[in-house]
């Protein structure tokens, strides 16, 4: 009798170990992917955005072609149908309008689930704004920093008008702190969709950025053609293009 | 057990034997506002890329250029000059106890200590390079492929270490030597004047220029921004209309070599500068308050304040093989 209690402690003991140990292996097993991706509009939902392409702005009509469009997404969290939040570690990506694949960004290591919301910054927060040299895309490498006057550039415009003075355009926004502060916290619920992440497909979330937004509030370049530091310009510009990015679909 | 010892034996003689922290802290310094432990083949490393006339766009002017150690690693021209003989448009600042200063520049722009190096790289004026060239410039070169293995154990250079290796070096710029110091550490007295000196000063300038790093590295207008000056300084990087005419209060150790003073360089000499604060300040809407009437001496207070200042000079620093290329 008491030989037989021994083996069926043993069993019990060993049999759920095993089966916490099968747990554990499942759930390692049980991450995805998810992709991030931007899609580029002018103006209105119906005409794509690219660089290097003429475009007339519908509010300040200044003819522009833009040699550049780069953007900072950060901090990016993701909801569970249960409430709790996963957040992605050394969250800082940045974003190109150059192709599709400079436009988008691959979350890894998500656990499998169902999301329901998503949240992220639009620019970089302001602890990383002072902490000192870094690398990968906060990298002052790649030339979204202001090195006389420190901070990150969170979104850069570049490119040509005729409009212009100078024949050119270049705004660099950016700013942490006090009244200059355009670091843009936002959610999406996805519009009601589901997120669904599993070991099998990988989702993707796409975004809608439209660089016209620029000028939404905004005077032509002809009033002004250049932005380089913080300060009340680049709230407005800021505000404007940040406020219009959207969700647009799971697919 | 056993092989878990030999283990660890084992990984302890597989770690190189890095020389970390080999600079001591000064116990008589409060605490600095970045822990940055000095590494000694990074520091080396550090001072090669510190006197490389790479990281100009001409190749013709390095760091060292504009910062020279007989002079506290500031310049005695008013403005320096850079690429292409440009002239600056303000007196180039000593490089010294950085690791002590919570933001840099004359007008406090740069908030970090890695990346003081990025503001005279890109300035047209002054290097006019690139991170991006630099690095690219210094992998094709190989000069420091041996010591770049060695440290970082692959055989390119990015911009990040960049940073930190000039990081290692100018925080190992560290003077705690001066008689000051030795004074403050109990270890030797000041004269007579100097102590007379020292109790002025401190009366009469140790609001802002505090403590054993002569600095509370605020900003302040110190009445040399006068009406029409372009230079804003602090207005430059705050926007705000308070922070007109401020500069950031430098150190004063070393003072005795750093000349000409002031962010302008318009005092070539101490007791210019002492006649300054009693009788030359320009009244502007964000002169100092501490300043409106300027600072009265009495006969003999100059000289006993400059025979304190001159107990700042640290020879040892100024001097020392360890900085030199």
């Amino acid at each position: 009798m008491k030989k037989l209690f021994k083996i069926t402690i043993y069993s019990i003991v060993f049999g759920s170990l095993f089966i916490l140990n099968s747990c554990s292996k499942s759930n390692e097993n049980s991450t995805g992917n998810i992709k991030i991706q931007n899609e580029f509009i002018f103006a209105v939902n119906t005409v794509p955005f690219a660089l290097n392409q003429k475009y007339v702005h519908p509010k300040t009509f200044d003819t522009l072609t833009y040699t550049q469009f780069r953007f900072y997404i950060s901090n990016v969290r993701i909801q569970k149908e249960d409430g709790s939040w996963w957040n992605e570690n050394e969250s800082y990506h940045l974003i190109s309008a150059k192709s599709a694949e400079e436009a988008s960004f691959t979350i890894s290591n998500v656990p499998a689930g169902n999301y329901t919301a998503m949240e992220y910054t639009l620019g970089v927060d302001s602890a990383r704004n002072m902490a000192g040299a870094q690398g990968g895309a906060l990298s002052v490498a790649n030339e979204m920093f202001w090195d006389w006057n420190t901070g990150y550039i969170f979104l850069k415009a570049e490119g040509n008008s005729p409009q212009s003075s100078t024949g050119s355009f270049a705004f660099h926004l950016g700013g942490f702190s006090g009244t200059n502060n355009i670091v843009t916290k936002k959610t999406t619920n996805f519009n009601g969709a589901k997120l669904t992440v599993s070991g099998s497909v990988t989702p993707s979330i796409v975004f809608l950025a439209n660089p016209a937004r620029l000028w939404h509030s905004s005077p032509s370049v002809a009033t002004r053609s250049t932005i380089h530091m913080p300060g009340a310009p680049a709230v407005t510009m800021a505000n404007d293009f940040y406020g219009n990015y959207s969700f647009k679909e799971i697919k | 057990m056993k092989w878990l010892f030999i283990l660890f034996i084992f990984f302890l003689s597989c770690t190189p034997k890095a020389k970390e922290d080999f600079m001591a802290m000064p116990k008589h310094f409060p605490k600095p506002s970045y822990s940055i432990k000095i590494n000694e083949n990074k520091f080396e490393l550090g001072k090669q890329l510190f006197f490389d006339p790479i990281f100009s766009k001409d190749s013709t002017i390095s760091c060292g250029s504009c910062h020279h150690q007989d002079v506290a690693f500031a310049d005695s021209r008013p403005f320096s000059l850079g690429v292409r003989n440009q002239v600056g448009k303000r007196n180039a600042p000593a490089l010294q106890n950085l690791m002590w200063s919570k933001s840099f520049f004359w007008d406090g722009g740069v908030g970090n200590i890695e990346l003081i190096p990025l503001n005279p790289i890109t300035n047209h004026k002054e290097l006019d390079e690139s991170m991006v060239n630099i690095v690219f410039k210094l992998n094709r070169a190989q000069t420091y492929s041996s010591q770049i293995k060695t440290i970082y154990q692959t055989d390119t250079i990015n911009s990040y270490q960049v940073l930190e290796l000039l990081t290692q070096y100018q925080a190992a710029l560290i003077s705690d030597q001066s008689k000051f110091d030795d004074y403050l550490r109990g270890n030797s007295k000041l004269s007579t004047e100097e102590m007379q000196g020292y109790s002025l000063f401190q009366t009469k300038c140790g609001s802002c220029h505090e403590g054993p790093l002569q600095s509370n590295y605020s900003f302040r207008n110190n009445g040399i921004y006068k009406a029409g000056d372009t230079d804003l300084g602090r207005y430059e990087i705050s926007i705000i209309e308070s922070d007109k005419g401020k500069f950031k209060v430098p150190s004063l150790r070393n003072i005795e070599l750093t000349a000409p003073y002031m962010h302008n360089s318009s005092l070539t000499s101490l007791e210019a500068v002492l006649n300054h604060y009693e009788s030359g300040i320009h009244k502007t809407a964000t002169l100092d308050s501490s300043l409106r009437n300027g600072i009265l001496f009495q006969t003999g207070d100059r000289e006993k304040i400059i025979a304190f200042l001159k107990t700042l000079t640290d020879r040892e620093f100024l001097k020392t093989n360890r900085y030199r290329r």
